[in-house]
């Protein structure tokens, strides 16, 4: 029975020891399978990724499977129990050979006890689990590191943060493949008319920037080294009407430049076509007239970098003459011996001079005349435009002047006509212009016959009491004004006082002076009929108080005449005191009649202000949701990058990477909507680049876009009961 | 959006009529200088009335004593309580006259004590730009009245510090009355600080 037993429990044994190694075999070439297919599948897609990791799974298990071949022999199978015990004395061989199989039990009864007592199951498993356990964490471990590979930032950023870290090297050994997206070279050609030769910097280069700088219509052309299909570029437009198409990659910046410039025809985010250069790629695109991003994608890489357009802007026009609107006269219109315009004859001339100026450079200019003449309400108005003094300049400049002379015989003038000039000047501007500029407008009229412009001004006598002399409770401030004075100082300076004093007491014997005419009729005789009083016309009361004001008027006019403001005071109030009184009975008639009905006309009106608002503090107002956007963005980018790692340059990799390019985008969009932000994000950016700390920049940012967001919840809302 | 609608306030006691031209001459202030939209012609409303409560800005004026009866006074406390605005502006430019004397007593006793405006406050700067405060009216320059230039006016002030009541003693309502047509003739709008308390108690 033994050698039975002893056979049929090695073979069992064989039995689990293969379905242990088999189990162990896969589970590891599965494992090995998940971390290959998790690190080609971005690099190579899914499908084939799943490919070569089913194959090297395979191999890996079929390998495992081959080392453990000889377990089918159970020799080996006894030697391995053998190994598993270490009491046993090579009793399972002995107990398997053929020659003492048979009468184990009688001629080895020690080993048949030994096999008996044999712990078999016991070394199963044990080696189940040292074998499949180890194998079991190998495939969870796999499983981590490929969910990890599959939710890992774009490879490219993080070997672009490795590469700005280390300034510009390669990723890592063992990372991604070499970057064709960097260093990349963009040459900005600006438009051919503005390449001027007084145009600085025609064409410029710029190596790896973030941010490209240009005017609209300049040909930005990208640059990167490495060849072979593969790169991606994007152009994302910051507004959908800023879409601009790419030039195709054979053409040449200057001629097709407009073309590109003008082509708005897609709103979303376009594939511009790359085409490969000499040592490397190239693609093409038109500055659009709006920020736009451009997305360049390698299969393993991406990069981001803005178009900040620069706006031509159209040329200023100053008219220098004629200087002021004028009013003339024809000869025979009957009016000339009433009028002080000037009268035109048929030799004179309107002399025309304007200043022109551009940003960029002017291409032609000149004067515009508007004649009119008619009226609405009798046949109508009739007009004609004539253009004098156009000239074209040659060479872009930037500023220029312009002249004429025009004979006024020449338009036929007659009374009622306007003539109204100004200057005009356009720029050189073949992408989005041309720009025009104009000057304000001068109007010279022809007088109707028989139309004058006297105007009579009589100047009417002041009334009595009404002249803008000092009223009598100035004075009496103006006197504790001065006591205060005298008070403070312990040894005023006697002419200070005496001078202060004395123009008081000039100012008190004025209105002395004025209530005594008041009382008795003008003192210098002249015609003036319609002074309010002369004596007898006063009711009783009031001529007594007046009398008793202009007493205590001279009394009060004489201290203060010597200086003495305290004893003054006291009769200066005591002819206030009268004063009031006597005003008091006086009866006040106010004789109004209907007032008018005023209807605005509230279109006509509209912003014709000549005043202009200069307001430098307004009061806060709702922010927009582009600002309110903004802000929640800039919060939320912050959040991010406060919470990065601080390990040096390259810390937090990659997230850090992302920080960046969440700014970089954010830049973008306060271009147009924040400008001080945009420069402010920018700054974080480039310390974030070069490892610098981006603290204060994101700081001013903040602020920036925390000025245009604020919202002022304290004031009460207009609510009706 | 709704019109803005220069409202008069009509009060039972004293003359408070005495500037007609004003309300036309600020409308057209506010329409050539904003773009607000506003109604061409001012309404005049009674303060003890509900329609009180419809409109943001109520101009109210007068030679007389300015005395308010029970419905009046219960009306505009609620008015200003709810966020309206009053600006009352004394037509005799002077602090010892009676309007001056009633108004200040009344207007305090409705929305608290009448206080000094700081000349930096928004009022002077939420369109216009008045750097020296207040302008001076040609009553004050030619010494009328008072004889005083008021180097401020005076406002009660809301919980939230908006003003809820702007008294004037500078008489603006001799300043500003005269047609709109009329301001041609002036080197300098002097309707511009109007615009600016029409915005401020639109955006306060």
């Amino acid at each position: 029975m033994v050698d039975v037993t002893a056979h049929e429990r090695a073979t069992t044994v064989r039995a689990t020891l293969l379905a242990i190694l088999v189990v162990q075999a896969l589970l590891w070439g599965i494992a090995a399978a998940i971390v290959i297919s998790a690190m080609l599948a971005r690099p190579l897609g899914r499908v084939v990724a799943l490919v070569v990791a089913a194959a090297v799974g395979s191999a890996i298990a079929a390998r495992l499977v081959w080392r453990s071949r000889t377990v089918r022999a159970l020799d080996r199978v006894a030697l391995w129990i053998e190994e598993q015990s270490a009491s046993s004395s090579y009793v399972w061989p002995t107990a398997l050979d053929r020659r003492y199989a048979a009468t184990l039990d009688e001629s080895l009864p020690a080993v048949a006890r030994a096999i008996a007592e044999t712990d078999v199951a016991g070394m199963l498993r044990a080696a189940a689990a040292r074998r499949l356990g180890a194998a079991i964490a190998a495939a969870v471990a796999s499983l981590l590191v490929a969910w990890g590979l599959a939710h890992r930032p774009p490879p490219s950023i993080a070997a672009r943060t490795a590469a700005a870290a280390r300034g510009g090297a390669s990723a890592a050994s063992g990372g991604p493949p070499p970057s064709r997206l960097a260093p990349l070279t963009i040459r900005v050609t600006l438009p051919a008319y503005a390449a001027h030769a007084g145009a600085p910097d025609a064409s410029r280069i710029l190596t790896d920037p973030t941010v490209v700088v240009a005017l609209v219509g300049s040909t930005v052309a990208v640059h990167g080294p490495g060849v072979g299909p593969g790169v991606r570029v994007t152009l994302v437009p910051r507004a959908a009407s800023a879409a601009v198409a790419p030039a195709p990659a054979s053409a040449t910046p200057t001629d097709s430049a407009p073309a590109r410039a003008r082509s708005h025809q897609s709103e979303g985010p376009r594939a511009v076509p790359t085409a490969a250069d000499d040592d490397g790629w190239r693609v093409v695109v038109a500055m659009p007239a709006l920020p736009a991003l451009l997305r360049l994608e390698d299969p393993a890489h991406e990069r981001l970098v803005i178009l900040q357009p620069i706006a031509d802007a159209p040329p200023t026009v100053d008219l220098l003459a004629p200087a002021r609107d004028t009013v003339l006269r024809m000869p025979d219109d009957g009016g000339a011996r009433r009028s002080t315009w000037p009268t035109v004859s048929p030799a004179d001339t309107m002399t025309l001079a304007a200043r022109a100026a551009d940003d960029i450079g002017l291409a032609d200019g000149g004067f515009e005349v508007i004649v009119s003449s008619g009226e609405e309400g009798s046949g109508g108005v009739q007009a004609r435009t004539v253009r004098v003094g156009s000239v074209t300049w040659a060479g872009s400049p930037r500023s220029a002047d312009l002249g004429a002379r025009l004979a006024l015989s020449s338009l036929a003038l007659a009374p009622g006509m306007v003539i109204s000039v100004r200057a005009v000047a356009r720029d050189g501007n073949t992408i989005s212009g041309p720009g025009m500029g104009t000057s304000e407008t001068r109007t010279w009229r022809v007088a109707t016959r028989h139309e004058g412009d006297s105007l009579a001004i009589d100047a009417a006598p002041p009334p009595p009491l009404d002249t803008g002399a000092l009223s009598q409770r100035a004075v009496v401030i103006a006197t504790r004004a001065l006591l205060r004075r005298i008070g403070r100082v312990p040894h005023p300076p006697r002419d200070t006082i005496v001078r202060a004093a004395g123009r008081l007491g000039d100012d008190e014997r004025t209105l002395a002076e004025r209530i005594d005419g008041v009382l008795n009729g003008p003192q210098s005789g002249d015609d003036d009929d319609r002074v309010a009083g002369n004596g007898s016309t006063l009711p009783p009361d009031e001529h007594r108080l007046l009398d008793t004001a202009a007493a205590a008027l001279g009394d009060a006019a004489r201290s203060l005449a010597i200086a003495e403001p305290a004893a003054a005071l006291p009769r200066e109030l005591r002819a206030l005191t009268a004063l009031d009184s006597a005003r008091a009975l006086v009866r006040r008639i106010y004789l109004r009649g209907q007032p008018p009905a005023i209807v605005i006309d509230v279109a006509r009106v509209r912003l014709t202000g000549a005043e202009i608002p200069t307001s430098a503090r307004t009061l806060p107002t709702l922010a927009s949701d582009d600002a309110a956007r903004l802000d929640r963005r800039l919060a939320s980018a912050i959040a991010a990058w406060a919470a990065l790692p601080a390990t040096g340059p390259a810390g937090g990799f990659p997230l850090r990477a992302t920080v960046i390019d969440s700014l970089t985008v954010l830049r973008l969009d306060a271009l147009t909507t924040n400008d001080s932000a945009a420069a402010a994000i920018g700054d974080a950016v480039g310390a974030l680049q070069a490892g610098r700390d981006a603290a204060s920049a994101l700081e001013r940012a903040r602020r920036a876009v925390h000025v245009t967001a604020a919202v002022d919840t304290s004031g009460r809302a207009w609510a009706a009961p | 959006m709704t019109p803005f609608v220069f409202a008069t306030g009509r009060y039972q006691s004293g003359d408070w009529d005495a500037a007609p031209l004003v309300p036309a001459n600020l409308i057209d202030s506010v329409a050539r200088y904003t773009s607000i939209p506003v109604a061409p012609q001012g309404v005049v409303v009674d303060l003890a009335s509900a329609a009180l409560f419809d409109y943001p800005l109520v101009y109210c004026t007068g030679h007389l004593p300015f005395r308010l009866t029970a419905g009046e006074a219960s009306t505009v406390r609620r008015y200003l309580t709810r966020g309206g605005m009053l600006f009352v502006d004394d037509h005799n430019h002077d602090v010892g006259g009676v309007f001056h004397a009633t108004a200040t007593e009344e207007l305090s006793r409705l929305a608290g004590p009448l206080v000094d405006l700081p000349n930096t406050h928004p009022l002077y700067s939420c369109f216009f730009e008045f750097r020296d405060g207040p302008p001076a009216t040609s009553h004050e320059l030619n010494g009328w009245g008072d004889n005083l230039v008021h180097a401020h006016l005076q406002a009660a002030l809301g919980p939230d510090g908006a003003i809820s009541v702007l008294y004037s003693s500078k008489d603006y309502s001799s300043e500003w009355g005269y047609h709109p047509d009329a301001k041609r003739f002036q080197s300098v709008d002097n309707t511009r600080f109007g615009v600016n308390i029409v915005v401020y108690a639109l955006t306060r």
